[in-house]
């Protein structure tokens, strides 16, 4: 049974999104670990570096979930940041890429960035479920399926709708996923959960 | 790309991804799913592991390099580990070869129809505690292989990969302890 926050979450306009997020982080994480263990692919050259990018990227990500996840609710600290972010992200020019961090000497993706590739790997995730089923309906038609397709290709629509907002945002995701992942960081280090809202339906 | 259409676009690589598709035919997404799904059907590609959006051009009948089958799953699943009687065969532990091989994923696997390659599941932080305890040693094709305790330990714990018979494996080479420590991280799941 899914608790409250599960269920505030899979109700949300943005579960897609906040699925998205949550999806590609543990993908991350993933990487994460065989990297860190030294594992990874040419892991003597970069691995340190990958190892710093890849940390920097999953907290972004969590950042950016944890800012989506509590939308509907608006609490005191939210309203805050939208507004300070509206005001500091306006004319931040954030490009998409990668950029040399000026303080680590590393290559580092923008937050817009790693958002939008979070969106763009969920839509590509549902695309691949359409041609498997699309490739089952052809063989076997079955009415159920027509209908998961419909489904699925709303989802596609909708996180293509999620991306054209965040483009248009793209400063305001700069300013609240470096506020937010520095939260995070703290959290972290004093042993509290990382501020991740919820675990998200699959 | 016009010729694409009939055949699987030779500036593809062997492995590719639907991302990559897009890339040849910039703005139409359309056209790169029909294509991806005319190419499937007509059996010139095959999904890696439905319904993940990875692909290899693969003719029928035909058993993919093991550097292709290894990069292909690598893109399709971030947690792919080379587990079990393949990784004690390819760091020199075992005497008995695989006939398959033996990979585990965290991620969920509906089906993986590639020949020669056998994916088993495992719970999510898996790797994450292999990783702690310094279970993974070396790679194949640039996927990790669990170190040879880790790899036995693994095998005991989830009894789902094949393993060669105690005989065939060189167990000086194998720390007792390293196996207890393993089994221990292993139990934590």
């Amino acid at each position: 049974m899914a608790s409250e926050g599960q269920k505030a979450v899979s109700e949300s306009p943005l579960r897609l999104a906040i699925e998205a997020l949550h999806g590609r982080a543990r993908a991350l994480s993933e990487y994460y670990s065989v990297y860190r263990s030294g594992a990874g692919p040419r892991a003597r050259g970069r691995r340190h570096q990958r190892v710093r990018e890849l940390r920097h990227d999953i907290v972004r990500l969590q950042a950016w979930a944890w800012y989506l996840s509590v939308a509907d609710r608006r609490p005191w600290w939210w309203r805050a940041l939208h507004r300070l972010s509206g005001v500091f992200g306006r004319d931040r020019r954030e490009q998409a890429g990668r950029r040399r961090h000026r303080r680590a000497g590393i290559q580092r993706l923008s937050s817009f960035s790693v958002v939008d590739r979070a969106y763009v790997a969920q839509m590509e995730d549902f695309q691949g479920r359409l041609l498997t089923l699309q490739l089952a309906q052809q063989s076997r038609p079955d009415p159920r399926r027509a209908a998961c397709q419909q489904r699925l290709e709303d989802a596609v629509r909708r996180l293509a709708e999620h991306r054209r907002c965040l483009a248009e945002n793209a400063g305001r995701v700069a300013v609240i996923c470096w506020a937010l992942a520095r939260v995070l960081r703290v959290r972290g280090w004093l042993g509290l959960d990382r501020g991740e809202p919820c675990v998200v339906d699959s | 790309m016009n010729a694409s259409s009939h055949d699987p676009d030779t500036r593809l690589p062997v492995v590719f991804t639907l991302a990559d598709l897009k890339q040849q035919l910039p703005g139409d997404e359309q056209a790169a799913m029909a294509l991806a799904l005319r190419w499937l059907e007509s059996g010139q590609v095959r999904q890696v592991a439905p319904p993940r959006p990875v692909f290899i051009r693969l003719g029928s009948g035909e058993t993919p390099a093991e550097a292709d089958l290894c990069l292909a799953l690598r893109r399709a699943f971030p947690s792919l580990v080379v587990v079990g009687g393949s990784a004690l065969w390819r760091q020199g532990i075992s005497h008995e070869r695989d006939a398959v091989l033996d990979c585990a994923v965290s991620e969920p696997v509906e089906r993986c129809p590639l020949p020669g390659v056998r994916l088993h599941q495992r719970p999510a932080g898996w790797l994450d505690v292999v990783s702690r305890t310094g279970g993974l040693h070396g790679h194949l094709h640039e996927v990790p292989l669990l170190s040879a305790e880790m790899a036995v330990a693994d095998a005991a714990r989830f009894t789902d990969v094949w393993v060669p018979d105690r005989d065939h494996l060189d167990w000086r080479t194998l720390s007792a302890e390293r196996i207890t420590a393993a089994q221990d991280a292993m139990n934590s799941l």
